[in-house]
């Protein structure tokens, strides 16, 4: 049976716009669409197909494929309001996939659950300073449900851990085959004690609802995947979603207003066609899902008479609270070949230091997952694996031989709640549609630099026990870069210091939805991304049944 | 060819316009046209498009030290120069100002401190690390953008000019084979052979 693609005239009034195709955005389309509305989902960035694919790194990194170039997407990033804040210039800030999928087409996949303390760190551990560290409106047990679906639904391969929060249901396929850094961690580990668990990630070890698994070619990380195994929502969702006959996925098509009428309702979604033509679509609902840099940047375009502070903003909370979560690597060296660039990033994961313990004297959380961490273009290019070490001449050269003795053990952590740590509209700098850009405003808390020097030395310690020669550890310092976008329009029951509610309704707006990174209101151990996911089904949930009983 | 592309700050100042969207549609296949082009130049010898000669015998010298020639093929044998000299013309031109500069303020060191000699690619190779130390102190900027023309041009796709027949990936011991089975290296060799796929035991 074919279904035909849907196509609606921007003039008719479609039940739901969605903005962003990525993580929450895809799951969302599939959903609403197989729920019985129609929708459209306006996604900037091109519809990539699998035979398009090249794995050529450098038309990934520099290319027009997925990130996008910074003269399409300027962006400005300042440490703290005093200082002014510099346009990226050759490498991004904010790295982000522009592309149907989203970042889940160019993630690495690693997919842990939230734990049940992840929700009520507020009331586990009390105020800490310099934070709005909140407990969320809603418990791991009540979404539960969704993480599941996640697993059977996006596909998630995985088999539970020894710590692993309480789950209804077994992953739907194993674990993907450990690679020799995993076997290096997971021996490391138990010579000191410790534990490990084979990696959950969004990848297929074997064939599931209708999709091939992986064959291990080795660039998961900042590439898309040909054969689809990659558990993207351009491989999961979308095609589910155009299946159903109601959704349609208008790529190209980059938003800059979402526009309110007298009471104070979304009617429209303005954007630019791939023609560079301004259109505007009406719609009944519209639900943001554009990540937690984008979705604020966007509320706070559509400003108005009645919303002067942007859209949504009545708490002040649109584009605050941003967190990046911490990484950090720890090379080491082995004798013998890893081949690290072959499979998966990461096939196993040492848990052990996941929850805050109040006796260490600072907050923080995380783990230790063993990886190549860098792919044959960054592993020549970057200085961090070569720290110490001449970057040029015959010991560089000589370096650039090590690349398939070593692996990184790499530090997953924490970023504390800060609200000075931020996404603004940048004064002066506009992209190539003419929205201002993002601006972005961040300083690591204290306490997440303290937590990720802890991992790092934790796995240093691991390499040690492995027996890795020449460990060395990346630099720890203030954040500058950032792929995971969290916090920006924060969930919460109360409108005064939250954008959303647990509906992910916002508090200001009836018709309008936010769901993607920008919800969370903590932000996890460094693998935002089964939650996100957990999210938007659990929402779906919700808009359906707000949308059916008239509510919106 | 694209002779008529704007420069990036002309188009983020066109930005946002009526004309932006054509525009954007014409970057696309930058890249693509620049591969075409690079890997043609390295085969056919073709004149560089964006060095001159001189230029490109500087930097072909700059790269042989940063990957020197020993008992295997370095960044000269990689023809990292036919890399370097398209992605400055197309998809790496931001960086063509730092790079023109960075060489001429080069060479006119050379001039000024080894009397006789013109350019750095005339230099020894012992004076030649002198003057690659020197710089990688006092014009960082440079350094480290030329530098990454040279890694970049060592180990990306050969069909961008750089790596060539392999010798990039030879060297850092990556194969480009794009489907594996495991096991994929020494320390997993026993991990898989119950086909359990590795799950922990």
């Amino acid at each position: 049976m074919t279904q035909e693609t849907a196509r609606y005239p921007t003039s008719q009034e479609v039940d739901f716009v969605i903005v962003g195709s990525g993580a929450a955005g895809g799951v969302l389309a599939k959903e609403l669409s197989t729920n019985g509305f129609s929708v459209v989902v306006l996604e900037q960035g091109p519809y990539v197909r699998p035979f398009q694919v090249t794995h050529d790194e450098l038309e990934s990194y520099f290319g027009d494929g997925l990130l996008g170039t910074l003269v399409d997407h300027p962006h400005s990033f300042r440490a703290s309001v005093e200082e002014e804040a510099r346009p990226a210039f050759f490498l991004p800030n904010l790295v982000y996939a522009k592309a149907v999928g989203g970042s889940s087409v160019h993630f690495a996949a690693n997919y842990w659950r939230f734990r049940p303390s992840d929700f009520r760190e507020w009331s586990l551990l009390g105020p800490i300073e310099g934070t709005t560290l909140a407990d969320w409106p809603i418990t791991y047990e009540e979404l539960e449900p969704y993480y599941t679906k996640v697993d059977w639904e996006v596909g998630i391969s995985g088999v539970p851990g020894p710590a692993d929060p309480p789950r209804s249901r077994p992953y739907p396929v194993p674990p993907m085959p450990i690679k020799s850094s995993g076997v290096l961690l997971r021996e490391g580990a138990a010579r000191l004690g410790y534990t490990s668990q084979p990696a959950p990630l969004a990848i297929l070890s074997q064939p599931h609802n209708g999709r091939a698994p992986c064959i291990h070619c080795g660039l998961c990380w900042g590439q898309m995947c040909e054969v689809g195994a990659k558990s993207s929502t351009l491989a999961s969702m979308i095609p589910l979603a155009e299946r159903t006959g109601r959704c349609e996925i208008r790529d190209r098509s980059a938003v800059t207003r979402i526009e309110t009428n007298d009471a104070g309702r979304v009617t429209r979604v303005v954007y630019v066609d791939r023609d560079g033509v301004e259109q505007a679509q009406r719609t009944r609902v519209v639900v943001l899902a554009a990540n937690g840099a984008e979705t604020p940047r966007l509320l706070l375009l559509s400003e108005s008479s009645r919303f002067p502070d942007g859209l949504a903003n009545s708490s002040g909370l649109v584009g605050k609270n941003l967190m990046f979560n911490y990484y950090t690597d720890t090379w080491a060296r082995f004798p013998e070949r890893l081949n690290e660039y072959r499979s998966v990033v990461a096939t196993r994961v040492v848990m052990d230091f996941y929850e805050t313990d109040a006796r260490r004297g600072f907050y923080g959380g995380g783990g230790i997952d063993a990886r190549a961490s860098v792919s044959p273009l960054w592993w020549a290019t970057l200085d961090n694996p070569m720290q110490g070490m001449p970057a040029w001449g015959p010991e560089f050269k000589a370096q650039l031989r090590n690349f398939p003795y070593t692996m990184s053990a790499a530090g997953h952590s924490t970023s504390l709640p800060v609200e000075t740590n931020t996404i603004t509209l940048d004064p002066s700098l506009v992209d190539a549609w003419g929205r201002p850009a993002i601006r972005v405003t961040y300083t690591d808390h204290p306490d997440d630099l303290t937590f990720a020097r802890f991992l790092q030395d934790r796995a240093a310690e691991i390499l040690e026990a492995a027996g890795g020669e020449n460990i060395r550890r990346g630099a720890v310092g203030p954040s500058t870069v950032a792929a995971h976008l969290l916090g920006t329009c924060r969930m919460g029951d109360d409108p005064d210091s939250s954008v959303v509610d647990a509906s992910h309704q916002a508090h200001d707006v009836r018709n309008l939805f936010i769901c993607d990174g920008s919800s969370l209101v903590t932000g996890g151990r460094g693998q935002p991304t089964m939650t996100i996911q957990a999210l938007a089904f659990r929402a779906a949930d919700r808009i359906t049944e707000l949308a059916r009983s008239g509510e919106v | 060819m694209d002779e008529d592309l704007p420069s990036r700050r002309d188009f983020v100042s066109i930005s946002g316009s009526a004309v932006g969207g054509a525009w954007l549609m014409r970057l696309a296949p930058l890249i693509a046209a620049a591969q075409a082009c690079a890997s043609e130049a390295r085969r056919g010898a073709l004149p560089f498009v964006t060095f001159t000669p001189r230029e490109a015998a500087d930097f072909d010298a700059f790269a042989a030290r940063v990957v020197p020639t020993d008992d295997t093929p370095g960044a000269r044998e990689a023809g990292v120069v036919h890399f370097a000299d398209r992605a400055l013309e197309s998809f790496l031109s931001d960086l063509l100002p730092i790079v023109r500069t960075g060489l001429a303020a080069v060479n006119e060191g050379v001039r000024s401190s080894s009397p006789g000699e013109e350019t750095f690619a005339d230099l020894s190779e012992a004076s030649q690390d002198a003057v690659i130390s020197e710089v990688e102190r006092e014009d960082p900027d440079f350094f480290f953008f030329a530098r990454l023309l040279v890694t970049l041009g060592l180990v990306t796709h050969a069909d961008h000019g750089g790596n060539r027949d392999g010798v990039g990936w030879q060297l850092i011991g990556f194969e480009e084979r794009f489907a594996y089975q495991p096991p994929f290296g020494y320390y997993d060799r026993d991990e898989h052979g119950t086909g359990d796929g590795g799950v922990a035991r």
